[in-house]
């Protein structure tokens, strides 16, 4: 069945269907809220709140991109998991454990097919980069996820977050120096940044 | 570097530029390099950015029917419904019964105005009524005339034939007489005081006359005849207040009717 009858019946309260498109779903919304936050307890909530949500609004749905639609909800959750929590935009360089002891390499991070160089590598890479992103403001934060890390396009991005097509771009661009301003502070500790780089541009 | 430029260089990188404003950046990023190494340094963090590894989530976040808020009983308008029907309901029953014991002011109870069909089986009966007093009125009325024509021959008052239906209102034979002496009185004082008259104003003064020396019987007619007429015209022409009555009570039906049915049919349908 495609989205589009999914969504017809889901609007009719097909519960079913409507959890169908949540299985479809669900890994980008939790990305895009992990990203926001940065701490996977609220990343996991917010994700819940927003498909709860969802459902219960899907009526209000009137066409164009479900997944632009679903991804506004999942952000505005993110929005008042923060305000909820007050959470502090600085986090530790790695992520916590339930045990509050540091994780190496957390679960999401692991790749099988990759060599243990190249996955510490990337771990450490990606560390690095939601430190970055947490180091941003909200709204420069969302922008930057939804267009670099999810690869929403400008016009998509607009639709998600409400902001206009100006506003977009420029929010972005500064969002991109930022990040790179930051990271150019974990050269010295992430030499391997440099040749995964090299790598990705052949 | 300006805003500006951080702007289009960042929108170059991801192809949001118009063909006239990619073409005056291609320029000028031949001539500055100062922008041409930003535009690299943007390229190098996008890269990064989406080099980033997949996040899977950690579990499956579909709804429960109780997360989702479906509700296995009736839905909530439910009750909201089925009060609101019983309310109307009862209210109707209130307004019928205030109808039947007449509530409304002034207006008759609604018992009586069953009883029109009695009243209109009275007028048939007055008409035969009238015709048996018609010739013993006409007795009377003559006998009238022949006690009035010694006493005010120059007058020559006369009855009319209208006496008939005068005498719809007037008793019967033997409590006629009685009226007749009445009548007699209350014309003497008036036809003495009076000058000359003519017949005609004689007539008409005596008919008037033998009309108000009406019996007790004959009043208890006359206002059992208002009672009909006064009912006949309550039916034929019912007041303002009635109207708003009928409306009211209308209204209350269908409400109780429509809420009634809307909330058998949520119901059928959470149930199904």
């Amino acid at each position: 069945m495609d989205e589009a009858a999914l969504i017809g019946y889901a609007k009719k309260g097909d519960l079913d269907a409507f959890n169908r498109l949540v299985l479809a779903y669900q890994d980008m919304a939790y990305a895009v809220a992990y990203r926001i936050l940065g701490d996977p307890d609220q990343a996991a909530d917010a994700t819940q709140n927003a498909f709860i949500s969802a459902y219960r609004g899907i009526r209000g749905f009137r066409g164009g991109s479900f997944r632009a639609w679903l991804m506004r909800i999942v952000t505005n959750a993110c929005y008042d998991e923060l305000r909820r929590k007050q959470r502090r935009p600085s986090v530790p360089l790695e992520p916590l454990g339930s045990d509050g002891e540091e994780i190496d390499s957390p679960s999401w991070m692991e790749d099988p097919s990759e060599g243990p160089e190249q996955a510490v590598v990337r771990t450490e890479l990606a560390q690095a980069i939601q430190h970055c992103l947490e180091q941003l403001e909200l709204e420069f934060r969302s922008v930057i996820v939804l267009v670099d890390v999810e690869g929403f396009n400008y016009a998509e991005a607009a639709e998600v977050l409400g902001t206009p097509l100006g506003t977009i771009k420029s929010r972005l661009a500064r969002a991109r120096l930022r990040v790179q301003d930051c990271l150019q502070g974990f050269q010295e500790l992430l030499p391997g940044i440099f040749r995964l780089e090299r790598e990705s541009s052949l | 570097m300006t805003d500006k430029d951080l702007t289009a260089i960042s929108a170059y990188l991801d192809g949001e530029l118009s063909a006239r404003e990619r073409a005056r950046l291609e320029a000028r990023l031949k001539t500055d390099p100062g922008l041409k190494a930003r535009l690299k340094q943007l390229e190098s963090g996008r890269t990064l950015m989406r080099s980033l590894p997949e996040i899977r989530a950690p579990r499956n976040f579909t709804l429960t029917p109780e997360m989702a808020g479906v509700h296995s009983g009736p839905p909530r308008l439910f009750p909201v419904l089925r009060f609101a029907s019983a309310l109307a309901t009862i209210l109707l029953v209130l307004f019928v019964a205030g109808d039947l014991l007449g509530a409304l002011p002034g207006q008759p109870p609604a018992i009586a105005l069953f009883a029109q069909p009695q009243a209109a089986e009275l007028r048939p009966e007055a008409t035969p009524l009238s015709i048996m007093e018609a010739p013993a009125a006409e007795p009377l009325a003559e006998p009238e005339v022949d006690k009035t024509a010694p006493e005010s021959a120059s007058e020559g008052a006369l009855v009319k034939p209208e006496a008939p239906s005068i005498a719809v209102e007037a008793a019967d034979a033997g409590q006629a007489e009685s009226l007749e002496e009445a009548a007699e009185a209350e014309r003497a004082t008036p036809l003495e005081g009076a000058g000359p008259m003519t017949a005609q104003q004689l007539e008409g003064t005596e008919m008037s006359q033998s009309l108000s020396a009406a019996s007790a019987p004959a009043e208890q007619l006359t206002a059992e005849a208002a009672q009909e007429l006064q009912a006949d015209a309550g039916a034929e022409a019912p007041g303002p207040g009635l109207k708003l009555y009928r409306l009211i009570e209308l209204a209350l039906a269908a409400f109780a009717i429509i809420s009634g049915s809307l909330a058998v049919l949520l119901r059928r349908r959470s149930d199904a």
